[in-house]
């Protein structure tokens, strides 16, 4: 599961209801139902995201209950404590570290922090697993770390061993130093977006600057860190390339090794169903919390405070922040350019790399055509017929966007070896799997694009004298453009950077990029993967802007989330 | 003693603008004083710069007699012993109106606290709201828990910015009084920030009118009405007819276009030459032996009262328009020939001409 996902899947609901502002009732034909070729596109499309899910419990539910009891007795209660554990510490790590970064990059008189700012983004666009990548190849056991150290130092090789990068405190700071822009953004909107004047009438009621910061700041950021905070939690439950490339087990690593090393399937659908619970609880908790009582800011007060004068706490500030931005950004940059041009002058960038991002690029540019086709149904009978089946529906397709890829991949892989046997193996069945992860994605972009334009124009190109079919050609599809456009991209990211699904269910012999940067990190060829990761991490650095121009300048990281 | 004290206050915006020019005045204990002026004056300028959220550039504030700016001191806002009600409000949305009101209050054992926010919420009228939360509350009752909080450490200055200003016009007027009560019950200094002339000579003991960061009048409500000191107060508070005159030699009257204008007190003895006169709308008063005759233009009638347009003297091409304030009984038409006097409480030498 990329990060995107996580995060437009949990930050959605919000962004609809103030979206729905067109969403009137039968808008083409007073007195009847939607069509009945939307309902059935509609049910078909929700079918083909939720049916893996389903077809795992059914699995799970039918395995021997020794499978069972032997998990329960052996392997489940570690990768429970590994699970929860790299999941908690990560969290706790990034909350921390948002709470200080945002604290000091918008509210004190720092200097360079509108530049840290955009930093903070950054890593966003790198994928946690080529993230890892970039860590192994300084860090591995084949590393560049170790290398240096033994040429400085004059020691032997093996003399002096550095921490290892292989154990859970390199993985918690891997994932968290590439994950912690999901908290940062929701907290610096936070602080953006008002309480400059509460921290005032706190200093006005005599508090003093550490007592407000407690005492109203960090309270009113709260919401903010909680909805950030479970966005990575989720995240890190669901990851799959960074525990895999650094040899930590989890659920997620252990389903796929049950898959591709023993051939395991039944414990594999077991310990997919333990982590199913896992995650739906976890969406439960965020989903019982969002519903409840929330904070209502005063209108008004956008009056950006004096910043705080740090004072010689600035050198301390600027060595963490440095210290972020080094380890989150330049370190994995620097040491994938460093890599990628040993590789470019060593010959890697042969003709097996063209054919590896053909490959990348048909499946991925397919997924994302085929989505931006399928969500429309949906999306119109939600947003245009306010369909009740239409929310369950949509509602169920997002339930399953939080979910682990790693069993969606699994999923698809037990209902076609036992369904469709023919489909295995091939690359439309890839194409499949992506569609079904990323339909979200396209689901929210053209929902919140369709949401805006105003039934009336449709209306109007009615008594106009134009069929519905017309209508929908010549006004609603070019005042959703922009809309499908950025779907469409947002699913061609995602499918290019997608890893367990694509290792689990592409043909023999079909790499894509994303493949050969696992391959290349396990066996150590670190120059043959390097232009790979650096690829795709340009590939994903486009949504940036976006979210630059469009969301943070409202202060708002929700309310355009479909553009990431 | 004074309670407030600024000396020769200076302070520039970042960009180079003067916000606040040299302003020197002192507020009185017990006082409730008024800043006013159109927005970008400076008031709020000033308000923050006493309240501690701006460094002035020069000079010196000090409250009750403890220098809180200048001369090489700062004291930071929390130090200050000053109460504020934002504009919004800015109450905590995390916390109830109990624990808003007593937020000051962080010194006291619990059973105080609680007691002492009871005795506020009761002060402004919010029994029984103490569980609400803010979201929860009317704009009014916003404001009254803001009051509270700002009030309820028994500060020794109390600051509101723009009282009224997110109030509708009912509420406003009944807020006015009310506020008016509450502010004198507690005993305390309220230094006050409109831009609404109403507000300001409803609620203030004094008020200072400013203009581009610098003092144009100060005085009790009743002063800065009758005698404007120059234009811009006599056009900023209400509305007036500015008229050129030259002092006769008796010094009773200004000569001027529409007639001999009577001054009270006849403060411009041994002054010659051209003066500036600010007459109030309601300083005209129809009468059949009036001295100055005028044809009426325009009858805005308004319930209350009746705004008339009137062109002094009649039929003329230098004619000068004046603004009439009429009772609202009388009956009358564009065209009609009028008779009227000058009252001279509502006449105000403003300034002396330049040649």
């Amino acid at each position: 599961m990329t990060k995107e996902n996580v995060a437009s899947s949990l930050v959605r609901p919000e962004g609809r209801t103030r979206q729905r502002i067109f969403a009137v009732k039968k808008i083409f034909l007073p007195g009847s139902g939607p069509p009945a070729g939307i309902v059935a596109a509609s049910l078909l499309v929700a079918a083909l995201s939720a049916i893996p899910f389903l077809y795992i419990l059914l699995r799970a539910s039918q395995a021997s209950p020794e499978i069972w009891i032997r998990l329960w007795r052996s392997r489940i209660p570690d990768l429970l404590v590994n699970t929860l554990g790299l999941a908690v510490a990560v969290t706790a790590v990034t909350v921390i570290m948002s709470v200080l970064l945002s604290y000091l990059i918008i509210r004190t008189d720092l200097p360079g922090k509108n530049v840290m700012h955009w930093l903070m983004a950054v890593p966003l666009a790198i994928p946690a697993y080529i993230g890892a990548f970039a860590y192994i190849t300084f860090f591995g056991y084949n590393g560049a770390a170790q290398h240096l150290l033994e040429a400085v130092s004059g020691l032997p090789p093996g003399a002096v061993k550095l921490p290892s990068i292989y154990s859970f405190g390199g993985t918690v700071l891997v994932l968290s130093v590439f994950t912690f822009p999901y908290v940062y953004l929701l907290a610096a909107a936070a602080l953006k977006s008002g309480g400059g004047d509460l921290e005032e009438a706190s200093l006005s009621c005599g508090l003093s600057r550490w007592q407000t910061f407690f005492r109203v700041t960090l309270p009113l950021m709260r919401p903010s860190l909680a909805a950030g905070g479970i966005l990575v939690f989720l995240y890190v439950l669901s990851d799959f390339g960074t525990v895999a490339m650094l040899r930590f087990p989890t659920f997620t690593s252990a389903i796929y090794l049950q898959l591709t090393g023993r051939y395991d399937r039944g414990t594999a659908a077991v310990l997919s169903a333990v982590l199913l619970f896992i995650a739906l609880a976890v969406i439960f908790i965020e989903w019982r919390w969002r519903s409840g009582t929330r904070y209502h800011q005063g209108e008004g007060g956008n009056r950006r405070p004096a910043p705080v004068s740090l004072g010689a706490w600035r050198y301390p500030a600027i060595f963490f922040v440095m210290a972020v931005v080094l380890l989150s950004v330049l370190a994995p940059l620097g040491l994938l350019g460093f890599w990628s041009a040993a590789g470019i002058s060593g010959g890697s960038l042969g003709s097996d790399f063209f054919l590896y991002a053909r490959n990348s690029l048909i499946t991925a540019a397919s997924a994302a055509s085929a989505c931006m086709a399928l969500a429309l149904p949906l999306v119109f009978l939600s947003v245009r017929y306010n369909s009740r089946l239409g929310k369950y529906l949509v509602n169920i397709i997002f339930a399953g966007y939080a979910l682990p890829g790693v069993m969606l991949a699994l999923g698809t892989v037990l209902l076609v070896s036992s369904g469709f046997p023919y489909l295995y193996g091939t690359a439309a069945l890839l194409v499949i799997a992506y569609i079904a992860r990323f339909l979200p994605q396209s689901l929210q972009a053209e929902e919140s694009a369709l949401a805006r334009v105003n039934p009336s124009l449709e209306e109007s190109a009615r008594l106009a004298g134009y069929s519905a079919w017309s209508a929908f050609l010549r006004v609603t599809l070019p005042l959703i453009r922009p809309g499908l456009i950025s779907g469409w991209t947002l699913v061609f990211i995602s499918s290019i950077k997608e890893l367990p699904a694509t290792l689990l269910l592409r043909p023999a012999g079909f790499d894509t990029l994303s493949v050969r940067i696992w391959i290349e990190a396990s066996e150590g060829f670190f120059e043959q993967g390097a232009p790979a990761a650096l690829l795709l991490v340009m590939v994903s650095a486009l949504p940036l802007k976006f979210l630059f121009s469009r969301d943070l300048s409202k202060g708002g990281f929700r309310r355009g989330s479909n553009t990431v | 003693m004074d309670q407030i004290q600024f000396s020769g206050v200076k302070k520039s915006y970042r960009s180079g603008q003067t916000a606040v020019d040299n302003l020197s005045f002192q507020v009185e204990k017990g006082e409730i004083y008024t800043l006013l002026g159109p927005s970008g004056c400076g008031k709020t300028t000033t308000l923050r710069l006493l309240a501690g959220f701006e460094k002035p550039d020069g000079g010196q504030i000090s409250i009750a007699g403890n220098v809180m700016a200048g001369a090489g001191y700062w004291v930071p806002p929390e130090k200050r012993g000053v109460g504020m009600v934002f504009q919004n409000y800015a109450l905590f949305p995390h916390l109830d109106v109990a624990r808003n009101v007593a937020f000051g209050l962080r010194n006291s054992p619990p059973c105080v606290r609680a007691g002492r926010a009871r005795e506020f919420i009761d002060l402004v009228g919010l029994s029984g709201f103490e569980k609400r939360f803010p979201h929860e509350l009317s704009g009014g009752q916003q404001q009254r828990v803001a009051l509270a909080r700002a009030l309820c450490p028994e500060p020794l200055v109390i600051l509101l910015d723009e009282p009224f200003s997110n109030l509708d016009a009912d509420l406003r007027e009944t807020m006015r009084g009310e506020l008016k009560k509450i502010i004198r019950s507690t005993g305390a200094t309220a230094v006050l920030v409109t831009h609404d002339q109403k507000d300001a000579l409803a609620i203030s003991d004094r008020i200072m009118v400013m203009q581009r960061g610098s003092i144009q009048q100060q005085g009790d409500p009743r002063s800065i009405y009758l005698s404007p000191a120059n234009q811009f107060v006599a056009a900023f508070i209400g509305k007036s007819n500015i008229i050129t005159g030259r002092l006769s030699a008796n010094c009773r009257f200004i000569e001027t276009d529409i007639g001999e204008i009577p001054i009270n007190p006849p403060h411009l003895k041994g002054k010659n030459g051209a003066f500036r006169l600010s007459i109030r709308p309601e300083g005209f008063e129809l009468a059949d032996d009036g001295p100055i005759t005028g044809r009426i233009n325009t009858v805005n009638y308004l319930g209350s009262e009746q705004e008339c347009l009137i062109d002094v003297p009649p039929d003329t091409r230098e004619s000068t328009r004046l603004l009439v304030r009429v009772g609202p009984g009388m009956d009358l038409s564009p065209g009609d020939l009028v008779r009227m006097k000058v009252l001279p409480c509502l006449v105000a030498v403003i300034d002396k001409k330049t040649p």
